[in-house]
């Protein structure tokens, strides 16, 4: 389930089809789905789409028995950057100061100890994220509902990303924000012991081996500003082969019926 | 101490008549009110031995989220509580189950809708909407055109005549209740007007319970031709016009925190209050 195919995932999409894996790719906005006629006919669900509509067609699947990658009540879960900034607290990640607000006004006085990133509380993709310096700035933001602040913490460098596919770690450095399609492929890195001990505590809260995050390096202090659900894998030498691999392996759990379904991640 | 409520609106008289009952047990009870607040999720933890939601507001169920997932109890339970939030995935399991809901579609583009609306009028709401905000009826295909496009996921459904007003339906355990409620007309507010329960109706309620996980929940039922149908799903309802509900809810609760648990005594609510 997808909004858009980015090269990594295409050819990711190329080397399952060589190998014999059917795949049937759903994007609910451009159809009308008669919800009678939603049924299981796969055998794993990759939910890759980050939209409300795919995630709640997603979570239909699930309570109809679907085997999903990510499992969605995980999925459902990581949205919500309030529920993520605890879970990365309990797990001893270092994240910024974060607050929360349904009236951006409450964040005025943060702005004296100094400037602040706004970002919905659910979002993804960068949708919405707003720096504020100045507290007449927070007058001229065309905000919606609950909003995240946290702490900005001016990077010493481009921001890390790091992605995971069944454990196994990829650095890549990636300036913010994007400005062309080379960006976006980034410079990959050796990552820290550092860096790999936050990654992994990352995916152990969630209970997830399939997942991107997003660290600032500020002072020499690494943070995480974002966690995604499946990481966009952009600029990871070989993704699509190691991509496909841990989808086969998942794909074949699922048909024994062996992939965690839990209620409660 | 968390709470988020809106201080323009009164406080609901039911649950008033809930914690004044429950304080009267025993039962330490706090209820968190702040209009404006500034909130550090980092620094929120478990400290009571109950927590009652019933806000269903994006920031109290952001809350409970975090509060579920360091082994909170709450009520009605937090899972079932996002579930039946979003009515798309609330239509379909309940369809799965047998329990009659309007034909029900979504999609992300309109224009994709005109072939069903030219077949029947149809009902779109928010996925998430509540107290029907949001919802437009179209009658034709050529109202489509005036509805704006959505910004978030609407459930389309198959518009249901029925005879007579809406059934509000009201369940606390395994006790049910109906009201029908009356238009708002010339500046009266809108009435509820106990209406009895017929057998077909506390069987649709009660399966209802059961798919979703809830104990304190409200219905809202069409009287169809074919016999009632479901439009909606809401946990911890207003329970409006239910004479008893005071004392069942609180026996409710004192059961649900005696359940598996030592004897609770402190119970804090989580709210946004409406009447």
């Amino acid at each position: 389930m997808l909004d858009w195919v980015n090269p990594v995932i295409g050819e990711t999409f190329r080397v399952l089809s060589d190998r014999g894996v059917k795949l049937d790719l759903l994007r609910p906005e451009e159809r009308m789905v008669d919800l009678a006629d939603l049924r299981v006919e796969n055998d794993l669900y990759i939910l890759k789409s980050g939209t409300e509509l795919a995630l709640s067609v997603a979570g239909a699947l699930h309570a109809l028995g679907a085997a999903t990658l990510n499992p969605y009540p995980t999925v459902a879960m990581m949205r919500n950057k309030i529920i993520v900034t605890r879970m990365l607290k309990e797990a001893g990640v270092p994240t910024p100061d974060t607050y929360v607000a349904s009236d951006p006004g409450d964040f005025r006085p943060l702005l004296e100890l100094g400037p602040l990133i706004l970002k919905p509380y659910r979002g993804s993709r960068g949708a919405g994220i707003h720096i504020v310096r100045k507290p007449q700035e927070l007058d001229g933001l065309n905000l919606d509902g609950l909003m995240l602040a946290q702490r900005y913490h001016a990077p010493d460098g481009p921001d890390c990303k790091i992605y995971c596919i069944g454990g196994r770690l990829f650095g890549i450095r990636r300036i913010w924000p994007i400005q062309k399609y080379e960006d976006k492929l980034g410079q990959p890195f050796d990552l820290s012991a550092e860096l790999r001990d936050i990654a992994l505590r990352c995916g152990a809260v969630f209970g997830i081996d399939l997942y991107g995050l997003d660290t600032v390096v500020s002072d020499g202090r690494p943070y995480v500003v974002d966690v995604q659900k499946f990481g966009s894998y952009m600029g990871v030498p070989d993704a699509p082969r190691v991509l496909a691999d841990y989808i086969v392996a998942a794909g074949t759990r699922a048909m024994r019926g062996e992939l965690q379904l839990s209620e409660s991640a | 101490m968390l709470a988020f409520r809106n201080n323009s609106r009164s406080p609901n008289q039911v649950l008033v008549g809930v914690f004044d009952i429950l304080r009267g047990r025993g039962f330490h009870i706090e209820i968190g009110i702040a209009e404006r607040m500034l909130l550090r999720p980092e620094e929120l933890s478990v400290n009571h031995d109950l927590y009652v939601l019933k806000s269903h507001t994006d920031l109290w169920l952001s809350l409970a989220g975090v509060l579920h997932l360091q082994g909170a109890r709450l009520l009605n339970p937090y899972l079932p509580c996002i579930a039946t939030q979003n009515k798309i995935m609330t239509a379909r399991r309940l369809h799965a189950a047998g329990v009659p809901v309007p034909r029900s579609w979504v999609t992300g583009n309109l224009n994709l809708l005109s072939v069903v609306a030219a077949e029947r009028p149809l009902v779109m709401k928010p996925f998430d909407g509540r107290r029907g905000n949001g919802v437009h009826i179209v009658n034709e295909p050529g109202q489509l055109a005036s509805v704006p496009s959505p910004r978030r996921p609407v459930l389309v459904q198959e518009f249901v005549p029925g005879r007579g007003e809406e059934l509000k339906v009201s369940v606390i355990g395994r006790e049910v209740f109906a009201a029908h409620q009356s238009r708002a007309t010339n500046g009266k507010p809108a009435q509820r007007i106990p209406a009895t329960v017929s057998a077909e109706v506390r069987r649709i309620a009660l399966r209802c319970g059961e798919i979703s996980g809830l104990g304190l929940y409200g219905l809202d039922m069409i009287d169809g031709i074919d016999g009632p149908v479901v439009v909606d799903l809401n946990y911890f309802p207003s329970y409006k016009g239910v004479r008893e509900a005071a004392p069942l809810i609180a026996d409710y609760i004192e059961d649900y925190a005696a359940e598996d648990f030592p004897r609770s005594t402190q119970v804090e609510t989580a709210q946004t209050v409406g009447p």
